[in-house]
């Protein structure tokens, strides 16, 4: 895709497969391949006016039955999934978001007289100039997101990094050693990543995907979130409906749910 | 690139290809329709199967009407010359019913849908119709000075936007279409080795009491393949009894029921 002429940027970002035993109903008792930068950290990291290949590194523990490549293949497809959705969801929320603003900016002269001069329909007044600032945040999230697709390759790959390699193994021979629900032990596990943080910093990086796994866990679900289900929600949807309309995209966390690798599964492969 | 991923399961009786997707949320389909047209890219169907073997490729070798090559590993499948027109006509027809019809119907939906959340919302049959509908009332009190540059607005500028964003979402939906038509033509085959699918397929092969399904539904999710459970689970339901005999039982009632006397 890229003419000859144009630089391109290559970026690496590192994934874990840890594990985490996920809750929902198709991925129960799944671990997580977590990849750390979100969407909207890795639209920082492009820089403009640029093509760019991504390399994701995935490092996972030394297990009898590895990933196979149809699970990374997988874990690809995920990851491409998350960050074009973003990318689209940004933008066609700016298409008519855009529209909305142009649209409502010229009123806020008139809107200035009229709530001096008008004595009736201040219902209608005081909502209107509002309509300006509709799905701003969209447009200032959108100034990274819009970089994402300007992309020339993306592939996923082995990590081959010594300190990440052991730092994963540790953490798996610790929580071969634990038992308990599925939240505890991911706490347990983010404590024992703190601990061991300084003499080998990869366990940070695992500890912030343990962090946002549990996050995740307890957060609201995302229909519930856009569903105004609470008196104060709807007395604001009631006054300001249409600029809910023009959604608030939230940013997505890279966690794409894979095979528990503590399973053994000799018994099934002949 | 652009990517789908099938995976070759089975069924006791024989395989069935099966793709995951959101029965919620459509996101990941247009998303990958637009990318398509935009970066002129081919489909690369992802096959997972059990073990890469030439299966595929003889299959080619033996069907009249489909050419299997082999290049940097992938296999490419592409109709063969000498197939009549009639029949392909059919093939492509089938094609268009399976795959086509839902993601065109979808996007139509959602074309309509945009069409009348963000087009019709101040139009004159609209949801602000009402207040439209007073707007003489601001002729009548031209007095108030304070209404005029308001009178103008909704005279020249919302039409015009509103237009401008009736205009975009057509273009926008437009592309996905024309992704959808571009990618359909354009498939790319890479067969890769899953090794849940594998230890999946062998489940259902054993059959373990006549519950191969029963134990695959449970285990598939905890195998990273969550989204075979609403195959498996029904497969449970049509050819295995353990969780069938919910459905002969009569129901707990709600309010303990009155005793004969």
């Amino acid at each position: 895709m890229a003419l000859w002429s144009q630089k391109i940027a290559d970026i690496e970002i590192n994934g874990f497969t840890i594990p985490a035993v996920n809750s929902s109903w198709h991925d129960t008792g799944a671990w997580a391949v977590y990849v750390e930068p979100n969407p909207h950290k890795l639209g920082a990291k492009i820089p403009r006016n640029t093509f760019y290949n991504l390399r994701v590194n995935i490092y996972s523990p030394q297990v009898k039955f590895g990933l196979s490549p149809g699970e990374m293949e997988k874990i690809g497809i995920e990851i491409e999934k998350t960050l074009d959705g973003y990318s689209y969801e940004l933008e066609r929320a700016e298409i008519i978001g855009k529209n909305y603003r142009k649209m409502f900016s010229g009123t806020l002269i008139a809107y200035i007289i009229a709530l001096i001069t008008a004595y009736g329909w201040w219902f209608i007044w005081f909502r209107q100039p509002f309509h300006a600032f509709v799905g701003i945040d969209n447009w200032w999230k959108n100034l990274r997101a819009k970089k994402l697709p300007r992309y020339h390759v993306r592939e996923v790959v082995f990590g081959k990094d010594k300190n990440r390699i052991s730092a994963i193994n540790d953490v798996y021979r610790y929580y071969k050693t634990l038992k308990g629900r599925y939240l505890e032990i991911c706490q347990k596990m983010r404590d024992y990543c703190k601990l061991r943080k300084k003499e080998n910093p990869a366990f940070g990086e695992i500890e912030r995907a343990y962090r946002e796994i549990i996050l995740t866990e307890l957060e609201d679900s995302f229909l519930v979130k856009m569903v105004a289900h609470t008196l104060p929600q709807k007395v604001l949807r009631f006054f300001l409906g249409d600029m809910v309309l023009i959604p608030k995209i939230s940013v997505p966390k890279i966690l794409v749910p894979i095979r528990d690798l503590d399973y053994d599964l000799s018994p099934y492969i002949d | 690139m652009a990517k789908i991923d099938l995976y070759q399961v089975w069924q006791k009786d024989g395989y069935t290809l099966i793709t995951p997707f959101n029965p919620v949320f459509f996101t990941d389909r247009l998303a990958r329709n637009q990318k398509i047209l935009r970066r002129r890219e081919t489909l690369d169907i992802i096959l997972n199967v059990e073990k890469i073997d030439r299966t595929l490729i003889e299959l080619g070798e033996t069907s009249p009407y489909l050419k299997v090559e082999e290049k940097e590993g992938n296999l490419v499948i592409s109709p063969q010359e000498k197939i009549p027109s009639e029949l392909e006509r059919t093939l492509l027809c089938a094609f268009r019913d399976t795959i086509f019809q839902n993601e065109a119907i979808v996007n139509q939906f959602l074309l309509y849908r945009d069409i009348f959340f963000y087009y019709g919302r101040y139009r004159f049959g609209g949801f602000y119709g009402i207040i439209h509908r007073l707007f003489p009332l601001v002729f009548i009190m031209r007095v108030v000075k304070g209404y005029q540059p308001m009178v103008w607005q909704m005279l020249l500028v919302d039409p015009l936007f509103l237009n401008r964003t009736k205009d975009a979402l057509f273009s926008h939906y437009q592309e996905i279409e024309e992704g959808m038509n571009y990618a359909f033509k354009n498939i790319t085959l890479v067969q890769k080795e899953n090794i849940a699918l594998r230890a999946l397929n062998n489940i259902v092969r054993k059959d373990e009491k006549g519950e191969g399904f029963n134990l695959a539904a449970k285990l598939c999710d905890r195998l990273g393949m969550g989204f075979l459970k609403d195959f498996y689970w029904v497969a449970t339901q049509a050819t295995e009894d353990t969780e069938w005999d919910i459905y002969k039982k009569p129901p707990i009632p709600f309010v303990p029921w009155p005793k004969k006397s």
